[in-house]
C-alpha cells in the first residue's frame, strides 16, 4: 500500500506538469471567473447615448429591492406595486416605459414584484397588469393552477402528483420576498459553468491511459512485478481528483465573486419566487438550491471523470475519448427527448450536461424515483446513481486494463 | 510537384482507413435523420378537437391547409380575412364526448385551445376549421407584430411595424452607423411590397437547420483531422519523412488536400442527408417565395432558396477554414488532443459568448464566426464591412476573408512543419 500512496503522488504530478493540463486550467479559471458578472461592465446605451453603467443599475435596483425585504407579497404589497406603476402615463405603458422619468422614480423600486405578479397572472401588456383587480388569493390561485398545469405537461403519474400536492401544502404563502440577486445569478450561471467544467475533465484526463501505449512504456509496465492493479487505481484516483479539485477550487472562486459583487443576503428566499422554478413545490431556499447544484456540478465532474477513465482504456485513443465526451456534450445542449418518451426523456435528464439545465427536464424536474419504497426527487436520486455509474466505469475500466496485452507491434 | 498525385492518393487511404472517420460521419448523419424525423416518430400531436394524431399527419395537414394560401398577397383583403377567422378571443371549453361526433371541443390543457369565437353565430367546429385554413398567415402576422395587433392592423400597419421593429432593433442591438442606416432604407424600399404568401416549411426549416448543421462539420473536422499531423510525432515516422529526398512540401500540401476533401465531402453529404429529410417530409414549395416569410427581420432581396443556397456556399468555404485550423493546430501542438479541444472549445464557447455591440468593431469580427454568421441572424445583421466605399454584409464578405485565413493558416502551419526539429 505504501507504493500506492507514491504511485498517486507520481501520477498526479504527471498530470499537472502535462502542458495542455496547464493551459486549460488558465484558460477555463480566466473564461469562467471573468465572464461569470462580465454582464455588469460598460455603459447602457439608450438610442446611441450612455443612459447608465450596468453596475450602477444594478447598485440601483439592489438598493431597491433590499428595501422590500422581509416583506410578504400579499395584497398590501401587490397594491402599492400597481399603484406605484399607474404613475407611468398611459400612453407611455405599451412602449419603453422603463425610461420614463415616473418609472425611475415610482415603479422601479417594485419592479420585482412587477415581474413576481406579472409571471404568474401572465398578463401581455402593463395596462392588462394595471386594469387587474389586485387579489392576493386569486394571484396564489392562479400560481396552483399553473403548477397543476406544468404536472399535466411532466406526465406525471398519479403518485407523483400526489406527492407534489403534499410538498406544496408545505411551502408558506404568501411568500415572503428577500433580495436574493447573487443566489439567482448563481443559479443561472450554473449551465454553462457544468458544461466547461466537464470538457475541462475531459482535456485533462482523455490521456491518461492512452499515454502508456502510445508512449510503449505499457510493455514495461506488465513486466512490473509489483502488478498494474495499484497503478490502475492510483492513476484513475489522481485524475478524478485532481479533475475534483480543480472544480471545487473553480466553484468557490466563482462564489466568492458573484456574492462579493451582488451581496451575500436573500439565501432564505424561496426557490418558487424565480420564474424558472414556479412549479417546483418543494420548499427549499435559493440558497439550499445553489449548493445542491454545484455539489450536483462536482458529482458530474467525479462521474465523468470515471467515464473518461473507462473510455481511455476502452478505446486506447485519446482523441476518441474527447470526441466522444465532446459529442454527448454537444448532443444533451442541442437536443431533448419529448416528455411523451417517460423513461427516455427521464433517464436523458441525469445525464450530467442535461441535469444542469435546471428547468423542467433537469435537477428540477417533477419526475420521482421510486427507490425502497420512497420517493426521491431528481437531485436527491442522481448522486446515488452517479456513485453506482462511476463505480460501474472504473471496474470496467479496469477490467479492460486488466486484460490488455502487447501484441501487433 | 513530384509524387503529388500520389501522395494525396495515400493520405486520403490514410484518412478513409480510420475508424474514427467512418464512426464520426456515421453518428453525425444519425442526428441528422433523429433531427428531422424524430419529432416524427416519437411525438404525438392533437388537434383541435383533442383527437390523437402521429406528427407526420399533422404536419400534412397543415402543409395542404397553408398551400391553399399560397400565392396570395399579404393585403388588407387576407389580413381582415384572417382577423374575421380568428375573431374574438374568449376562452371556452367543452367536454369532449365521442357520441357529439364534432361538435364538442376537447380541453387537453388550456394551452391546447386558447381562442374561441362564439359571439359571431359559428359553431365551435366552424371556429376551429377556420382556424385551420388562416393558421399559417395567423402564425406569421403574429410572429412578426404580436398577438394583440394581428387582430386589428391592416396591410400599411403591418408592413410599417415590421419596419419599425427592425429599426428599433437595429439601432438598440446593433448600434448601425448612419450610413448603414440609409443603406438598410434602401434595401427595404426595394423589397417588393406586399409579400405574397407561400407555403414554405420545408425549405425554411433547411435555412433554420443551418445554425446545428454548422456544428456538425466543425466537429467532422476537428474530430477527423485533429491528428492529420500530430500522428507523424507519435508514431515516430516524423524521422523518416525528414530524411526524404522528396522534401516536405509536396507531402504538407498533399495532406492539406486530403483533409479538405474528406471534410468537404462529408459536409456535402450532411447537407445533402438533410435536405432530402426535410424536402421529403414538408415539400419543396417556397424555394421562389420571399425570404421576408422565413426571416422577417431581414431585408435582403433575395428569396428564401437563394439564401439557402448562399448558407451552403458559405458553410463550404467555413468548411475549408476549419479544416485547415485544425490541421494547423494538429501541427501546432503536435498532439491530436490538444488541436480537438482547441476546436471544439472554441466553437462551444461561441455558443455562449455575445460580445456586446457597442463594442463595434470586436462584435464585428466576432460575428463573422461560421457559429455566430451561418444562422437566421447572419441574414438580419445591418452592419456593413466597407471596402473601398463599398459596404458588404456578413455573408456577403465572410467567403473571401474564410479562404484568405484558410491561405494564412496553410502557410503558417507549412512554416513549423518544414522548421521543426527532431
Amino acid at each position: 500500500m505504501r507504493e500506492f500512496g507514491i504511485l498517486y503522488r507520481y501520477e498526479l504530478k504527471k498530470i499537472m506538469q502535462r502542458k495542455i493540463v496547464k493551459i486549460a486550467t488558465v484558460i477555463v479559471f480566466a473564461l469562467i471567473l471573468g465572464t461569470v458578472c462580465a454582464e455588469l461592465s460598460g455603459n447602457y446605451y439608450v438610442d446611441g447615448k450612455v443612459y447608465d453603467t450596468h453596475y450602477h443599475m444594478m447598485k440601483t435596483d439592489r438598493e431597491y429591492a433590499r428595501k422590500l425585504n422581509g416583506r410578504k407579497i400579499n395584497q398590501d404589497l401587490i397594491m402599492e406595486m400597481q399603484d406605484a406603476y399607474r404613475h407611468i402615463p398611459e400612453n407611455e405603458r405599451e412602449g419603453r416605459y422603463s425610461l420614463t422619468e415616473e418609472y425611475q422614480d415610482w415603479a422601479r423600486p417594485y419592479s420585482q414584484i412587477y415581474q413576481f405578479v406579472n409571471m404568474v397572472m401572465e398578463k401581455k401588456t402593463l395596462s392588462d397588469l394595471l386594469a387587474w383587480k389586485a387579489d392576493e388569493n386569486e394571484l396564489y390561485e392562479n400560481l396552483g393552477r399553473r403548477i397543476e398545469e406544468e404536472r399535466e405537461d411532466a406526465f406525471l403519474t398519479e403518485e407523483e402528483k400526489a406527492f407534489w400536492r403534499e410538498k406544496e401544502e408545505q411551502t408558506e404563502k404568501p411568500y415572503t420576498f428577500y433580495y436574493a440577486e447573487g443566489y439567482w445569478k448563481l443559479l443561472y450561471s450554473s449551465y454553462g459553468i457544468c458544461y466547461v467544467l466537464l470538457l475541462y475533465a475531459a482535456v485533462c484526463l482523455a490521456d491518461l491511459y492512452t499515454r502508456e501505449h502510445s508512449l510503449r512504456t505499457d510493455q514495461l509496465l506488465l513486466s512490473s512485478r509489483l502488478g498494474k492493479r495499484q497503478l490502475y487505481w492510483a492513476k484513475a484516483l489522481a485524475g478524478m481528483s485532481f479533475a475534483g479539485m480543480a472544480s471545487l477550487i473553480l466553484i468557490a472562486l466563482v462564489m466568492f465573486e458573484v456574492l462579493f459583487i451582488y451581496g451575500t443576503d436573500g439565501f432564505q428566499m424561496a426557490l418558487q419566487y424565480a420564474g424558472a422554478f414556479f412549479y417546483y413545490s418543494e420548499p427549499v431556499s435559493v440558497g439550499t438550491t445553489v449548493i445542491i447544484v454545484y455539489a450536483l456540478i462536482l458529482a458530474a465532474v467525479l462521474v465523468t471523470g470515471a467515464f473518461v477513465v473507462m473510455l481511455s482504456e476502452l478505446l486506447q485513443n485519446g482523441t476518441a475519448v474527447l470526441a466522444v465526451v465532446f459529442g454527448m456534450v454537444s448532443v444533451t445542449m442541442f437536443f431533448n427527448i419529448p416528455p411523451q418518451m417517460r423513461l427516455a426523456s427521464q433517464l436523458y435528464a441525469y445525464l450530467p450536461g442535461k441535469l444542469l439545465s435546471l428547468n423542467m427536464g433537469g435537477a428540477f424536474s417533477l419526475r420521482l424515483v421510486r427507490v425502497f419504497g420512497r420517493y426521491l426527487t431528481t437531485w436527491q436520486f442522481v448522486p446515488l446513481l452517479y456513485l453506482l455509474s462511476g463505480a460501474a466505469f472504473l471496474l470496467i475500466g479496469k477490467w479492460a486494463y486488466g486484460r490488455y496485452q502487447v501484441s501487433g507491434r | 510537384m513530384e509524387n503529388f498525385g500520389t501522395l494525396y492518393r495515400f493520405e486520403l487511404k490514410k484518412l478513409g482507413r480510420k475508424k474514427m472517420v467512418w464512426y464520426t460521419f456515421v453518428i453525425l448523419l444519425q442526428i441528422v435523420i433523429v433531427m428531422n424525423i424524430g419529432d416524427l416518430v416519437f411525438r404525438s400531436y392533437y388537434d383541435e378537437f383533442g383527437r390523437e394524431m402521429s406528427t407526420y399527419e399533422g404536419i400534412v395537414q397543415r402543409r395542404d391547409y397553408d398551400r391553399k394560401l399560397s400565392g396570395r398577397a399579404i393585403d388588407d383583403d387576407f389580413l381582415k380575412e384572417m382577423q374575421k377567422a380568428y375573431g374574438e378571443s374568449k376562452v371556452v371549453a367543452y367536454e369532449y364526448e365521442e357520441d357529439k361526433g364534432d361538435t364538442g371541443l376537447a380541453t387537453i390543457g388550456s394551452s391546447h385551445i386558447s381562442s374561441v369565437a362564439v359571439e359571431d353565430g359559428r359553431s365551435p367546429h366552424e371556429v376551429v376549421e377556420d382556424h385551420k385554413r388562416y393558421r399559417g398567415i395567423h402564425t406569421y402576422v403574429w410572429s412578426v407584430i404580436g398577438p394583440v395587433a394581428a387582430q386589428s392592423v391592416d396591410a400599411a400597419g403591418f408592413y410599417q411595424g415590421r419596419r419599425d421593429l427592425i429599426l428599433a432593433d437595429c439601432l438598440e442591438k446593433q448600434h448601425l452607423t448612419q450610413a448603414e442606416q440609409s443603406v438598410w432604407k434602401k434595401k427595404e424600399e426595394a423589397l417588393t411590397i406586399p409579400f405574397v404568401y407561400t407555403y414554405c416549411e420545408g425549405i425554411s426549416r433547411l435555412l433554420w437547420h443551418v445554425n446545428v448543421m454548422n456544428y456538425l462539420w466543425i466537429f467532422l473536422s476537428a474530430i477527423c483531422l485533429s491528428g492529420i499531423f500530430a500522428q507523424e510525432y507519435q508514431l515516430r515516422t516524423d524521422q523518416l519523412i525528414l530524411s526524404s529526398r522528396y522534401g516536405m512540401l509536396p507531402l504538407y500540401l498533399a495532406r492539406i488536400c486530403a483533409g479538405i476533401t474528406v471534410v468537404l465531402g462529408g459536409t456535402a453529404a450532411l447537407y445533402a442527408a438533410e435536405t432530402a429529410l426535410v424536402l421529403g417530409i414538408y415539400g419543396a414549395d417556397g424555394f421562389f417565395a420571399a425570404l421576408q416569410l422565413c426571416v422577417w427581420q431581414s431585408s435582403w432581396r433575395i428569396s428564401i432558396g437563394g439564401a439557402v443556397l448562399v448558407s451552403f456556399l458559405v458553410s463550404l468555404t467555413a468548411a475549408v477554414l476549419c479544416s485547415m485550423i485544425t490541421m494547423f493546430l494538429s501541427e501546432f501542438f503536435k498532439n491530436g488532443i490538444a488541436a480537438l479541444s482547441v476546436m471544439a472549445g472554441v466553437t462551444l464557447f461561441t455558443v455562449f459568448l455575445e460580445i456586446p455591440a457597442r463594442l463595434r468593431g470586436l462584435s464585428m469580427l466576432f460575428h463573422l464566426l461560421p457559429t455566430k454568421l451561418l444562422r437566421e441572424e447572419g441574414f438580419t445583421d445591418n452592419r456593413l464591412y466597407f471596402i473601398f466605399s463599398h459596404g458588404f454584409n456578413g455573408m456577403q464578405i465572410a467567403p473571401f476573408l474564410y479562404l484568405i485565413a484558410a491561405e494564412i493558416f496553410l502557410w503558417a502551419g507549412y512554416r513549423i512543419y518544414r522548421n521543426r526539429k527532431n
